[in-house]
């Protein structure tokens, strides 16, 4: 049982990250390799503050949000003007620079991590069980669940997704796209800093291997599969990435480590397959009527124009020179 | 710092250089021929070294072992350009460019630990003994690191020969400028986008089996050398093999010489850092257009 909430509390510390990378490349139309760097960052300075400082849960949770979303602030300002190809490596070099940083700096324990974050009371309960962490991460999961979709049905949200399909038309209807594409890049930093707070306290830990490169795909493997925008699909990609490990080494019997490693490779193999026969994710919405979708398969193999996908939608058609994005 | 350190230092930089060298210039043929973020050069890159280690482990000669480990990541390299980019770009080819990025995210995680999988343990290392030192002027350096600086300098002559003499470079420098223009001269992008990924990902195999010789293979051995490589070729900016070469190598040098002043543990991420800021700075535009070209 105990094993079973505990599968379920990670799924939902997931979930909250894979939101975050939702709501920023599903709705706002921008690529983040950094995410598990913002996740990182928030889990560091929570872990730091409740090891070193003694501070209550809730207090760090919420230093370890701001301070992500403002080095999101950071990391935005360039991102939001700069072309694909630029914010794909600037992105990624972020995430390997920050987990380099973090393994070489004593303050935050080396490759070890910082070990030793305490189980935290909250409301004169302390967090001690898998069951009392249960109640928590699920509301804190659906908080952000709920303030994602208002987000992405609000005004912004609408303006959000205008710059999405077309930023030109945006800008000339006296949309702010900077200023959006830099709030919703803040926002996404700040929600994957709640996430790895919360994964540094309930892991008890914050290490480089929590944040890392392979992390990163593990997230856009849960929203590749749920749908790049589809918030309910997010849940259920969580699911499927966290409960895949265990279903290998319970039902199939394979040891541990190899049950990770499979299903890295599971990870990786349903990323392709997606993103090449059902780019719009398996629980998003076609962009073909039913009928089409069969033939969608043979129509890959045809030269010419593909149809659309949510990448299209994501980051918008990539015209020749994608000079696009590389106005300011 | 004595004169001695910083000499010592001068060359072990002309070492590091040479394997940023052949890195940028791989990579940066690959980019501006094909427009292929192709990050799965980092498991092309460790599987080379990986098959390279086990096969000596298995009792095959180092040279057997080599061109076994050369020959895993050509083949790999031209599977992912025909069975995967190229189906990837083609079903959506509007935003081919983030598909294939995320494909290749797919292909090296998969693949990543594929290799551990197959082959259990923290690392593989080639049998035999190949850490001899050369004494030259009381500076020292292995002869593996030596060899492969020559290995490196003329790796990078080849790619440059490849892209500027004869029939094989005339078409790629057509398909680089436009694609559907070399077509219609009768000249296919496919079959040039399989050359070129066959000969960077041998490229970049040799450069992981140096560092298996030297080190360990490890499945993960390649991402760090794929972010080097790609940030090198977008730093030369140019389609010069020999000038992202040339990049290549002097920021090698300065890494190791800025050991001197700071932490060998910060220097990579130091150096590498402040080249992302140049890059964004003062590359954003003119390097888009004329290295990516999209």
């Amino acid at each position: 049982m105990q094993v079973q909430v505990d599968a379920l509390n990670n799924v939902l510390i997931f979930a909250i990250i894979a939101l975050s990378l939702n709501l920023l490349l599903g709705h706002g139309g921008q690529f983040s390799a950094a995410q598990s760097a913002f996740a990182g960052l928030g889990g560091y300075v929570a872990a730091s503050l409740a090891v070193h400082a003694h501070w209550p849960l809730l207090a760090a949770l919420a230093l370890g949000l701001v301070t992500s979303a403002a080095f999101g602030c950071v990391i935005g300002l360039p991102s939001s003007l700069l072309a694909p190809e630029y914010v794909m490596l600037f992105t990624l070099s972020i995430g390997l620079i920050f987990t380099d940083a973090v393994s070489n700096f004593s303050f935050t324990g080396g490759i070890y991590g910082l070990l030793g974050v305490p189980q935290p009371i909250l409301f004169g309960i302390q967090l001690s069980s898998p069951e009392r962490w249960f109640v928590v991460l699920f509301v804190l999961t659906a908080v952000v669940y709920i303030v994602t979709r208002q987000i992405v049905r609000s005004a912004f949200g609408r303006v959000l997704r205008a710059i999405r399909d077309d930023e030109f038309a945006a800008r000339s209807l006296g949309k702010h796209v900077f200023a959006s594409k830099l709030l919703v890049f803040s926002v996404s930093a700040g929600i994957a800093g709640l996430g790895g707070a919360l994964l540094a306290y309930y892991s008890n830990v914050a290490t480089p291997a929590q944040f890392s490169f392979a992390q990163m795909i593990e997230f856009f493997a849960i929203i590749i599969i749920g749908g790049l925008g589809s918030l309910p699909g997010t849940l259920a990609g969580s699911v499927i990435v966290i409960e895949l490990p265990l279903i290998l080494s319970n039902y199939v019997h394979v040891s541990t480590t190899n049950a990770g490693l499979i299903s890295q490779i599971a990870f990786g193999i349903i990323l392709v397959l997606i993103i090449w026969l059902r780019p719009q994710g398996l629980l998003g919405r076609s962009s073909l009527p039913s009928w089409q979708s069969p033939m969608r398969v043979f129509r890959l193999w045809l030269p010419g124009r593909g149809p659309e996908t949510v990448t299209t939608r994501a980051m918008g058609p990539a015209t020749p020179s994608t000079e696009n994005s590389r106005r300011p | 710092m004595s004169l001695h350190n910083a000499a010592e230092q001068l060359v072990n930089g002309i070492t590091i250089g040479a394997t940023y060298a052949v890195l940028g210039a791989s990579l940066g043929i690959i980019i501006s021929v094909t427009k292929r973020f192709h990050f799965a050069y980092a498991w092309t890159y460790a599987a080379g070294g990986y098959v390279t280690a086990v096969a000596t482990e298995r009792g095959l000669p180092l040279i057997v072992a080599v061109i076994l480990g050369v020959l895993t990541a050509t083949v790999l390299g031209i599977a992912i350009e025909a069975g995967i980019y190229r189906q990837v770009a083609t079903a959506a080819p509007d935003s081919a460019l983030l598909n294939v990025f995320i494909a290749a995210l797919g292909i090296t995680i998969a693949g990543e630990n594929a290799l551990e999988l197959l082959w259990p343990g923290p690392g593989r290392s080639v049998s035999g003994n190949y850490s001899q030192v050369v004494r030259f002027h009381g500076i020292y350096v292995t002869r593996v690191a030596l060899i492969a600086t020559l290995v490196c300098a003329v790796i990078v002559a080849l790619l440059t020969g490849l892209l500027r003499y004869g029939r094989l470079s005339r078409s790629i420098r057509a398909v680089r400028a436009d694609p559907d223009l070399a077509q219609a001269f009768g000249i296919r992008a496919e079959p040039v986008y399989l050359i070129i990924f066959a000969v960077c990902s041998a490229c970049g195999a040799i450069l992981a089996i140096f560092a298996t010789l030297e080190l360990t293979a490890t499945s993960d051995m390649g991402t760090d050398p794929v972010l080097y490589g790609i940030i090198i070729a977008f730093v030369a900016g140019s389609r010069s093999p020999a000038l992202m070469g040339l990049v290549g190598l002097v920021i090698g040098i300065l890494q190791s010489l800025s050991t001197l002043f700071v932490s060998a543990a910060w220097t990579e991420p130091a150096i590498f850092g402040l080249l992302i800021v140049y890059v964004l700075a003062v590359r954003n535009r003119s390097t888009a257009m004329e290295l990516v070209s999209f």
